[in-house]
């Protein structure tokens, strides 16, 4: 997608128009944690309900029958519950959010991605596919996510938190070395 | 009033706390495709600082909380071999995806 100007993303710890400081993210992330546990009794957390809708999605691929018999949507059916709707309340609020900040606009290949990758965008869905696959896929094996078991179980101490945290950093930038090497971002 | 709400009030506080989340992620940056990549990369410590700062505010205020009676820890069961694999895949899946 066409670039005006330079990009505002590129290179490290940048100020981005509209961005919050993250220490002020941070601490209101932590206040809200406080709010949830005390006043619905339910931790911050995200991929449960995306597994849960999946099912919608499998239901023209599978057939009925076949996600009727599944285990696992047996277990987490589609319903509009607590957490389907925090679900939907967190694509509105990011979605007024980026409105309000006037910064919105569709883009397909990132400029991170497209200074190693290059500017193809079926490479870069075909990618981002696929790793949109891998993430959710961990989450459920995991039992979490960045927001389920990153903020909500690490902030609580939980042991699987945070080997789910570590673990994740670790190959993380394990990943990172290896599809982007030591290429420097700023050397445009 | 008591807390914790339950049943279908608590179900539709679930749109105003969802979006509360939502307007805290985007604000941030982390729902960006560059500051996630670039994390991984140690380039830009946006999502550590956002995260470190959540589990030390939330921890110390949710464990408070708890001692007072206010809040009851909701930990996920220790099954370390899953959590690690599913980690493991969600990080390499991170940097592919952003």
């Amino acid at each position: 997608m066409k670039q005006n100007g330079p990009h505002p993303d590129s290179g490290a710890d940048n100020k981005v128009a509209g961005r919050w400081n993250p220490y002020v993210v941070g601490t209101a992330l932590g206040v809200l944690s406080w709010v949830v546990f005390a006043v619905v009794n339910t931790p911050l957390g995200i991929s449960t309900p995306i597994s849960s809708a999946a099912s919608l999605c499998a239901t023209p691929v599978m057939g009925s029958g076949a996600v009727a018999g599944n285990a696992y949507w047996t277990k987490f059916p589609f319903k509009w519950d607590y957490h389907m709707l925090f679900l939907v309340g967190t694509f509105l609020g990011s979605l007024l959010s980026v409105l309000a900040s006037r910064s919105f606009r569709l883009e397909t290949v990132p400029i991170t991605w497209v200074e190693r990758f290059g500017k193809s965008r079926g490479k870069r869905l075909i990618a981002a596919f696929l790793g949109g696959s891998i993430i959710i896929f961990g989450a459920r094996m995991a039992g979490g996510c960045t927001s389920g078991h990153g903020i909500s179980g690490s902030l609580q101490l939980a042991l699987s938190s945070w080997v789910f945290l570590l673990t994740l950093f670790a190959f993380g930038v394990a990943t990172a070395f290896l599809l982007f090497g030591n290429r420097s971002a700023r050397s445009r | 009033m008591t807390l914790p709400i339950t049943g279908e009030t608590a179900r539709w506080l679930a749109i105003p706390f969802g979006m509360l989340f939502g307007v805290l992620l985007h604000r941030g940056g982390v729902a960006d495709y560059n500051v996630i990549v670039n994390q991984f990369r140690l380039r830009d410590f946006t999502v550590l600082k956002i995260m470190l700062t959540a589990i030390i505010v939330g921890g110390v205020g949710v464990w408070a909380l708890h001692g007072m009676g206010h809040a009851e820890y909701q930990i996920k069961p220790a099954n370390l071999l899953g959590v690690a694999l599913g980690a493991a895949l969600f990080g390499a899946g991170m940097v592919v995806y952003g």
